[in-house]
């Protein structure tokens, strides 16, 4: 069990009861609890019966994560959508945009017991048909007509000795939330990162006009960005990123990010063939295994239900598990075995994702760490493309010095990692290893991305008057 | 009678919402024949997005005490854009005064989908039926 408890980038749900066999879909924790509440109440009742119950549903999927459950008991989810022992989660289902944005909201605060540390375990019912030790989903409803707050109703159901832990932190994100709301008339690091981020998705959503320069100042370029990311993202429209917008964008964010990490990473369109050797299965190791992964990564990408996998070259329990969530979805026996009609099946599915994206999808590229830490010293390639990855960063962040690119690692190139790391929260030691490497390529890919301006449309049909 | 209106956005994008799909075509129509409406049709923008669009639904007043009749009502969406498989959301609730949102995600087609061979179009029927009564 972990120290404290916190919120989980993404949550992976079971589809049916715990030993059916059944999809599951791993999304956003956010996300997750905005199905949820659709599911199991009704978006007309008055808000602060939507808040109590939303906070228990939020502590009650934190309780199931913190303590692993389902994943102790050699599970591979963390909460099923079985509405007899868990919380109704209905597939693909629509959201009411009010739930959304209190959602948006509320999603990392929980309810726990004083002197306790672990979230919770809310449960409920619906207070008609089944009674329970715990909150009651109809009885909220005249408890907020009464006038009670959200807080009062939790009371009501679950005793005087809890409390709310509110900003609890959130796993999976580069930087934390400022802290402070970012609005006209600020300025800052935080503000240039929201800047960068902004521009990133708006090279996959056109609408968001582009922020240049991103200069760390929130002026009315920034506000209009802000404002149409808010429109699209069914998020309030107030032009102001406070924390449910900062959240908001980096989900985005991370969505962006990971599918262009395809064409940073593994493999390029070239080096990969249709030849499948012989047949794939749990136990089986090198290139075509490999291959198989990383299509299955891709496909990940794309279907809720595919789990990802990390191509490592061995076909291990989690490759099986995304070839079977594969098969079932294509109508293949789920055999979790990779025959030559399986194969077949994943590649052209994979080749028909690449020919959906657009032309020069795959030209972002940077150099793939080296391997070994760059320290003075050193020189070479990687420290030619290292000095020119920062100096390009260093456009868009003054604080980075400039060096000048002679594939030599000497003090100014030092200087200049450091002023790096300790703009981007890295221990600053003035040495590139992986984190760093990693940090600096993606931020580097993030600003080149950016100021691609969206004049490609996605192929596959259909146009777009030329803006 | 009196009417009552909720409201639907249709948010159509791939790579499970990192790209959005412009010019996606969104057929909407009641889920249950005998309740009368037209099929409304829908282009999506840059951002993938329908516009709001009025449904007609159920009163508010279902939905503020437990009772036998579904408080909200139930429509299918249909969609569909070229190079990619079909999706069909069905079951669909709407309720007064509420505007729903129905994300959807699309799959591009595998390299000669068409031809004779292996597809999931059967599995882009999307119910959304809940499990279970409030």
């Amino acid at each position: 069990m972990p120290n404290l408890p916190y919120i989980p980038e993404t949550i992976t749900v079971h589809l049916g009861p715990p030993n059916a066999s059944a999809p599951n879909e791993t999304l956003p924790f956010a996300d997750y609890i905005k199905n949820v509440a659709s599911s199991e109440i009704y978006p007309t009742w008055p808000e602060s019966a939507l808040r109590a119950n939303i906070y228990a549903q939020i502590s009650f999927a934190l309780n199931r994560v913190y303590t692993e459950y389902y994943r102790s008991r050699g599970y591979d989810f963390d909460i099923t959508n079985s509405t007899g022992i868990d919380q109704s989660f209905v597939y693909g289902r629509d959201i009411f945009e009010n739930i959304s944005q209190l959602v948006d909201e509320l999603f990392n605060t929980y309810v726990r017991r004083i002197g306790n540390v672990e979230p919770l375990f809310t449960q409920y019912c619906n207070g008609t048909t089944v009674t329970c030790d715990g909150l009651s989903q109809w009885g909220t409803v005249p408890l907020a007509e009464q006038g009670l707050v959200p807080f009062e109703i939790l009371q009501y159901y679950y005793g005087d000795d809890i409390e709310l832990v509110r900003d609890a932190p959130v796993r999976g994100l580069q930087d934390s939330y400022p802290d402070r709301i970012l609005a006209l008339g600020t300025s800052g690091n935080d503000v240039a990162r929201v800047q960068t981020r902004l521009n990133r998705i708006s090279s996959n959503y056109p609408a968001i006009p582009k922020i240049a320069p991103v200069d760390g100042v929130y002026g009315p370029e920034t506000e209009a960005a802000v404002r149409q990311f808010q429109s699209i993202f069914n998020l309030a429209v107030d032009g102001v990123v406070g924390e449910a917008t900062w959240y908001a964008i980096q989900r985005i964010y991370a969505a962006v990010k990971r599918l262009s990490e395809l064409s940073s990473e593994g493999l390029t369109f070239e080096d990969v063939s249709n030849l499948l050797p012989l047949e794939l299965s749990e136990g089986s190791t090198g290139a075509g295994v490999f291959e198989l992964q990383y299509f299955l990564a891709a496909l990940s990408l794309y279907v809720n239900t595919i789990p990802t996998v990390v191509p490592d070259g061995i076909f291990g329990p989690r490759t099986r598990e995304g070839v079977i969530a594969f098969q079932q979805l294509y109508g293949i026996t789920p055999t979790g075995v990779v025959d030559t009609a399986t194969f077949e099946a994943i590649y052209r599915s994979y080749l028909g994702i690449v020919a959906s994206l657009p032309d020069g999808f795959f030209d972002n590229r940077t150099l793939a760490y080296p391997g070994y830490p760059l320290r003075i010293g050193f020189s070479g390639e990687y420290v030619t493309a290292l000095q020119e990855y920062l100096n390009f960063i260093g456009e868009t962040y003054p604080q980075i010095p400039s060096v000048t690119v002679d594939g030599v690692f000497g003090a100014s190139t030092q200087s200049a990692v450091r002023a790096y790391q300790e703009l981007f929260g890295l221990a600053q030691s003035g040495i590139v290893g992986a984190l760093t490497w990693d940090s600096i390529t993606s931020t580097y890919r993030d600003l080149t991305e950016g100021q691609r301006t969206g004049e490609e449309q996605f192929p596959g049909g259909g146009s777009f008057n030329g803006m | 009678m009196e009417e009552f209106i909720g409201y639907l956005i249709v948010n159509v994008r791939t790579a499970r919402g990192a790209i959005p799909l412009a010019d996606a075509t969104v057929h909407i129509t009641p889920a249950s024949p005998e309740r009368s409406g037209e099929v409304i049709t829908l282009r999506t923008n840059l951002s993938g997005a329908t516009e709001r669009v009025a449904l007609t639904t159920v009163s508010p007043s279902l939905s503020m005490q437990p009772g036998s009749t579904v408080p909200y009502s139930l429509y299918n969406i249909a969609v569909s854009r070229d190079g990619f498989y079909a999706v069909n959301e069905n079951n669909v609730q709407v309720f007064p005064r509420i505007t729903s949102i129905q994300p959807v995600n699309m799959i591009p087609l595998a390299e000669r989908a068409t031809e004779e061979g292996v597809t999931p179009e059967q599995n882009y029927i999307i119910d959304e039926s809940p499990s279970q009564q409030l």
